[in-house]
């Protein structure tokens, strides 16, 4: 039986082509060619020698990439957990019915409107060890009597960075998990009430499963997103000091732009793309299975 | 209907946020693309990447000098692409990938082995003719070559060196340091609580920590005064490192120490680069500085009550003194269409008029020896810095060379960082491993 294509269809396909153009364009194509170059020490302009995986071999030769990849996860770990202790709770007092409720949704959306550059700068200077508010205030209540570097030691710097991150990204979960609050319907809670639930067992049988679906979806994005975040913390440590800071994507750039070593860098691209990759699988076998 | 409101409330915000961040920029700089040619009225554009463009005073002064050749050759117009020179090298290496170079880009010994691997320089000892390359001091045009050929056109030579408060040392009976304990005792009298009020409110020496080539470039010629190297050839022409040796881990040590032990070092050493460093001097909160002769010209345009008042004094010794020849030129790109022209230009740049016009607005030193010759590379602001270069070492012949700057900035940041478990055993160790591994790879 021959199959023919209608018109129906080849209209389909029509509309379906600018975008999956565009998407091979610019998102398959690049990763396709990033797994290439992993595959050559070259310098993209007319050194291409064939490597094949001496690339991979040498990464996972020593443990230092393998501990950058978990100081990363760490990092994003506490960041998004932070985004969501921070946007659920926020979320929740914005979905009351609260007086000025619109003007604090603008406000507390701010930090994300912000460029990333422009926070670093921001915090960079709050943390200042000479100049920085942070400094000050505590000087002046007596609760240090010497500026601390903040982002000068080992310990505080992740959390700093750490903060900083938090900062910037709580929004996204805030407006996310608002929307997914509104969506759930006023008639499920009312009838949670008329079968004797509390306050907090309509938070427990209605909420919680109503913003399932998104908080996956926000928990995937965020996860990946934090994961090879790199702007705010170049900014504010450079991934120091020493290596206290230097995450996946700070190193990757610093092999790619300093030491011009692109096949390296490609090479722990690819990796970092499987992680996300594996974060997002697991995430979403552990809700859907959960949710069964 | 209160959701919509609340997107209307959110969608003016971003506006009003993108309207301010849109009006706070500049007109755009022209793009890093070839030259181009205005065939209809014969006008050629030179596109030029010049990190300098981004420096104060220096950028102002390169773009008078442009303007004054324009002036004089109406049919060249020039266009100048602002980079910064830590993001120098990245740029060019994505530029060159494209096949997007401009006409002529700022270059250094550092990086010329990297442009040259990539092939995308000019042969300048062709371009400008072995004669008009005598006119300039020998040393510096080696310092600028790969097997003969020229690979960056020599315009200045910023030579590490100590920059010091002239006035606050003559006031202690200070003389300008000579070796290490004299910096040492130096930076511990200039330590002090100016104000009475039992903090310090002024240091002894604004040291640089940040983990970046800024930072690396500064303390090399400190690790080479304790007489080691981060790299050398031995005896048998094979690359070795130096940077576990004891006289290394003496260097490394005396330079944290100067932070962690004598605390004559401003709080956050860690986050001072050199835009940092500058202010501290201009600021007067820091006597001393290691620094190139530009240093000179940022400080003074912070703060130019200091004018006289900044002395320069080659790098103290511990076995000897040791500098860089901080040479910054430009490289004419392999694909220019234009590249007479550029030349042409380049020319005009370093001559004599203009090299002493850039040495008293910014402080950088002449290339050529006749302008070296000047009066005013006699001042005690600059003579330190013309001393310096009789000390200047070569940048090694090691095509991962770049990496050095970063191998030493992070032996010296860790240690530097507060609560950092580390020793200086085992940083050495860590940097001469990473030194081996470049070496293993050198010729693979």
């Amino acid at each position: 039986m021959k199959h023919t294509v209608s018109k129906e269809q080849w209209a389909g396909y029509g509309f379906v082509s600018p975008a999956a153009i565009i998407l091979l364009l610019l998102v398959t194509y690049p990763l396709i060619y990033g797994a290439y170059i992993s595959f050559f020490n070259t310098n993209l302009v007319n050194i291409w020698d064939f490597v094949g995986i001496h690339q991979y071999i040498d990464i996972f030769s020593n443990w230092e990439f393998v501990g950058k990849i978990f100081l990363t996860l760490k990092y994003t770990f506490f960041t998004v957990v932070g985004h969501f202790i921070l946007g659920i709770i926020l979320a929740l007092v914005l979905n009351m019915d609260l007086r000025g409720r619109t003007f604090f949704r603008a406000i507390l959306i701010l930090p994300w409107l912000l460029p990333e550059v422009v926070v670093g700068l921001l915090w960079k200077w709050l943390f200042n060890p000479m100049y920085g508010l942070f400094n000050y205030i505590l000087m002046d209540l007596h609760l240090i009597s010497d500026p601390v570097s903040w982002l000068g030691d080992t310990y505080f710097a992740f959390i700093a960075v750490t903060i900083v991150c938090i900062w910037k990204g709580y929004p996204m979960v805030m407006l996310l998990v608002l929307a997914g609050l509104q969506s759930i319907s006023q008639d499920t809670y009312e009838a949670a009430k008329i079968d004797g639930c509390n306050r907090m067992q309509s938070f427990r049988y209605v909420t919680v499963p109503g913003l399932m679906p998104v908080l996956l979806v926000t928990l995937i994005l965020d996860t990946v997103w934090w994961f090879k975040h790199f702007t705010m913390i170049w900014i504010l440590t450079e991934g120091g000091p020493g290596d206290a800071t230097n995450v996946v994507s700070i190193d990757i750039f610093k092999q790619a732009f300093q030491y011009f070593d692109f096949g390296k860098a490609a090479a722990m691209a690819v990796i970092v793309f499987f992680v996300c990759f594996l974060i997002g699988y697991v995430y979403r076998r552990v809700f859907s299975s959960a949710n069964e | 209907m209160k959701s919509k409101r609340m997107i209307w409330t959110s969608s003016i915000l971003a506006l009003t946020l993108g309207i301010t961040a849109c009006s706070g920029q500049k007109s755009e700089a022209p793009s890093a693309g070839a030259s181009t040619k205005d065939k209809g009225k014969g006008v050629i554009t030179l596109k030029i990447m010049s990190a300098t463009q981004t420096e104060t005073p220096g950028g102002p002064a390169e773009k008078s000098i442009a303007d004054k050749y324009m002036e004089q050759h109406p049919n060249v117009k020039i266009e100048f692409v602002g980079v910064p020179m830590n993001e120098m090298y990245k740029k060019i290496s994505v530029l060159a990938a494209a096949s997007d170079l401009p006409d002529a880009f700022t270059s250094t010994p550092e990086f010329m082995r990297t442009a040259y691997g990539m092939n995308i320089t000019e042969d300048l000892t062709k371009l400008f003719g072995a004669d008009y390359l005598k006119e300039f001091y020998p040393n510096m045009i080696q310092e600028s070559s790969i097997d003969g050929k020229l690979q960056l056109l020599p315009w200045t030579a910023t030579p590490q060196a100590l920059i010091y408060r002239g006035d606050w040392f003559e006031k202690e009976g200070l003389k300008a340091p000579e070796t290490w304990d004299d910096f040492l005792e130096a930076a511990k009298k200039l330590t002090k609580d100016t104000k009475g009020n039992g903090k310090t409110d002024q240091w002894g020496f604004a040291l640089i920590g940040t983990r970046n080539t800024s930072g690396g470039t500064r303390f090399l010629p400190v690790l080479r005064s304790f007489g080691a190297e981060e790299i050398r050839k031995d005896a048998s022409g094979k690359w070795v490192t130096d940077l576990d040796t004891p006289k290394a881990k003496a260097a490394l040590q005396f330079y944290v120490d100067l932070n962690n032990k004598y605390h004559v070092v401003p709080p956050g050493v860690t986050e001072t680069g050199f835009p940092e460093a500058a202010s501290l001097m201009a600021t007067g909160k820091a006597a001393m500085i290691i620094s190139g002769p530009n240093a000179i010209g940022t400080i003074l345009s912070q703060n130019p009550e200091l004018k006289g008042k900044l002395y320069s004094a080659p790098i103290p010794k511990k076995e000897e003194h040791k500098a860089t020849f901080g040479l910054l030129g430009y490289s004419v790109s392999a694909q220019s269409k234009n590249k007479e022209a550029v030349a042409d230009y380049l020319k005009f740049l370093v001559s004599q008029e203009n090299a002493l016009k850039m040495n008293d607005v910014t402080g950088t030193l002449p290339t050529k020896i006749e302008a070296g010759k000047s009066q005013q590379m006699s001042t005690p602001e600059k003579a330190g810095f013309v001393k310096a270069l009789e000390f200047a070492y070569s940048t090694p012949t090691f095509s991962a060379y770049s990496q050095f700057y970063d191998i030493v900035a992070e032996e010296y940041q860790t240690l530097l960082a507060t609560d950092s478990k580390m020793t200086v055993d085992s940083i050495a160790k860590k940097a001469a491993d990473r030194a081996n591994e470049l070496i293993g790879k050198e010729g693979k």
